[in-house]
This record gives structure tokens, sequence and C-alpha cells, in this order.
């Protein structure tokens, strides 16, 4: 007789676990991320300006290049006097924006760079590092180096030459 | 002739512990088929506003509609390569045919994952043509689809934003 009481009380228990399962089996959740990013426009200051230094022309024509490390090599018919070189050095930029992110970086095709008296040369094969496309840093910000390269013309009067180019970054 | 009558005897006990066997089984057929074609609802797609400039004049906002389209009002919308600007989707399976009630989210915020304890709020939550009761279509599934609008506040802080389980749907047999 101890035995059946027992025997139906684990049958009632039995019961009441069924119960409970069928009632969740009728409803049902799940949940969705929502995901939004803030960011900072992007901006390019200048810091250094892109100097080509002294150069004496020859009588033929010449290239001056300033490489984005602000090392300069020449070609053709000019002369970089050792003793009094100058001021030589790549054009810098500080970027800044959103950290981690990646920008593209458009440089100009070529300017010209004049005298008050209205002599022209003209800059052309900028280079830049970072190349096409940049990243910025942790902090947001990255360093733009940028080179180029100076025609120089044959009996090129001398003076000096200055003029503006401009670097535009964006971001991918 | 003996032994033919007792085979057919034998048959008969056979035909009718056949016929109790089935009774039995249909009897509890309901109850298994309820278990098989449990409401289920799975996530198939998350919320994503995507990236934006923090507003310097005032705030706005960004909304999400279902087929995966964004538009602002005050707010100045970047596009990031490779960033997918999309709808919730849940996708919800069961018995063919079958009504059901969809509980919808409420307004949630989602906070900077800097720490920082920066929040917007998202609300105004929109679907594809569904309203609750639904009903599953002919094989047993229904698509949920969710958009919302992002409230973007001057100066919001810099960051990325995500919610914790608030963008939540239930649903359950009628």
């Amino acid at each position: 007789m101890r035995k059946t009481v027992f025997l139906l009380a684990s049958l009632f228990v039995m019961a009441c676990g069924i119960q409970s399962v069928k009632a969740q089996i009728g409803s049902a959740s799940a949940s969705a991320s929502a995901n939004a990013t803030i960011i900072t426009p992007i901006a390019i200051a200048q810091v250094a300006d892109l100097n080509f230094g002294n150069i004496v022309a020859g009588i033929g024509a010449g290239n001056v290049t300033v490489g984005t490390d602000g090392i300069r090599t020449s070609i053709g018919d000019v002369i970089l006097p050792t003793a009094t070189p100058g001021t030589v050095n790549a054009a810098e930029f500080t970027v800044t924006g959103l950290a981690n992110a990646t920008y593209a970086i458009t440089l100009p095709t070529s300017i010209d760079i004049s005298t008050t008296g209205g002599e022209i040369m003209t800059v052309t094969d900028f280079t830049s590092n970072p190349d096409e496309a940049g990243k910025l840093a942790a902090d947001g910000k990255q360093t733009l180096l940028v080179g180029a390269t100076l025609n120089v013309g044959a009996n090129q009067p001398a003076g000096a030459y200055t003029g503006e180019f401009s670097v535009i970054v964006n971001y991918n | 002739m003996r032994k033919l009558l007792f085979l057919i005897s034998l048959l008969a006990v056979m035909a009718c512990a056949t016929q109790k066997m089935n009774a039995q089984v249909s009897a509890t057929a309901e109850t298994t088929a309820k278990i098989v074609s449990g409401l289920q609802i799975t996530k198939e797609a998350d919320l994503n506003f995507g990236s934006m400039f923090s507003p310097k004049s005032g705030g706005g906002t960004v909304t999400v509609d279902v087929n995966n389209q964004r538009t602002a009002t005050g707010v100045q919308l970047a596009t990031v390569s490779g960033e997918a600007i999309t709808a919730a989707q849940f996708k919800v399976t069961g018995s063919p045919n079958a009504t059901f009630t969809i509980t919808f989210p409420y307004s949630f915020s989602v906070t900077n994952t800097d720490g920082t304890g920066s929040s917007m709020l998202v609300d105004n939550f929109t679907y594809n043509n569904i309203t609750s009761p639904s009903t599953l279509d002919g094989s047993g599934n229904l698509t949920i689809k969710v958009g919302a609008t992002l409230h973007v506040y001057n100066y919001q802080a810099l960051g990325v934003y995500k919610n914790t389980s608030d963008l939540k749907i239930t649903v359950a047999y009628n």
C-alpha cells in the first residue's frame, strides 16, 4: 500500500513537469543588437612646407625631386650646392579624425610656383607617405608627408619661387 | 480445419491488438505535433545605423527603414566602406498558417562602448506590414523586419554605440 502511494505521487510530479514544458513551447523570444557609430569629420592641418632648397640652374633643363623622406635628388642640368643647400624638406601634414579609420589621399597633379616678378616653374609628380590610402592611429591621428618634383627650365631665372598646393583627405 | 480456425482467431487477436495500438498512437499524436511545430524565432540581422558625424549645431535623427535605407535630419551621415546599413530581421517558424501574437520592443538606449555612459535613444519602430496577431505562411514561416529611429544629440560623444538586449521580439501562439 505504501508502494502504491509513492507511485501515485511520482506520477503526479511527472505530470506537472510536462505541463510546464508545454507552456514554454508556446512562446519564444529573440534579440537583435542595435549599433551606431558617431564619428568626427576628418581634418588635415599643415605642419611644414615643401622646400626644394637652393638650386643652381644650368644651361639645360633639369629636375629636382624631394622625397617624402626629405632627401633631394636631381636629374639633368641642375646643381644642388652642398655647402649652402638651404632648407630642404618634404611637406608635412597632420590628419585627424576617427580612430583607426582609413582614408583616401588626393594629391595635386601639377602646380606652378612663381617669383614676384612672374617667373614660373612647375611642380609635378607629387608623392605621399602614406601612399593613396592612409589609416589613422588609435589616437585618431596620422602624419602625412608629401614630396614632389620641381621642373627647372633651361637658364631658369634666379629668384625665390613660391606656390601653394592642396592635399585632400576623405574617409573611405 | 482446427488449425485454420486457430489461425483466424490469432489474426483477430492481432487485429485487435493493432487496433488498440492505433488508438493509443492517435490519442498522443496531438501532443507530439505541438512539440514538433513549437513556435520559434531567430535573429537574422542586427539593426545597424552605420556611421554619422557628431552634430555641432543641434541634434537630429537617423532612421533606418525596413528596406535598409537610411535617412537623416539634422545629422550628417558618413559612408564608411564595408559598413552595411541594415534593419533588424527575425524569422518566425512554427505550424503552417498558425496565428500568433507578437510583442514588439519599446524604446531603448544604445550606449557608448567606451564606458563613459553616453547614450542615444532608439524608438519609432517600423515593421514590414506586420501587426499583432499575425499568421505564419503555408510553410510555417514569417519574416519580421524592424526599422527604427536613432536620436543623436548635439556634440554626441564619439564612439561605437550598442544596446544590451532590448531589441527583443517575443512571439506566442494564440
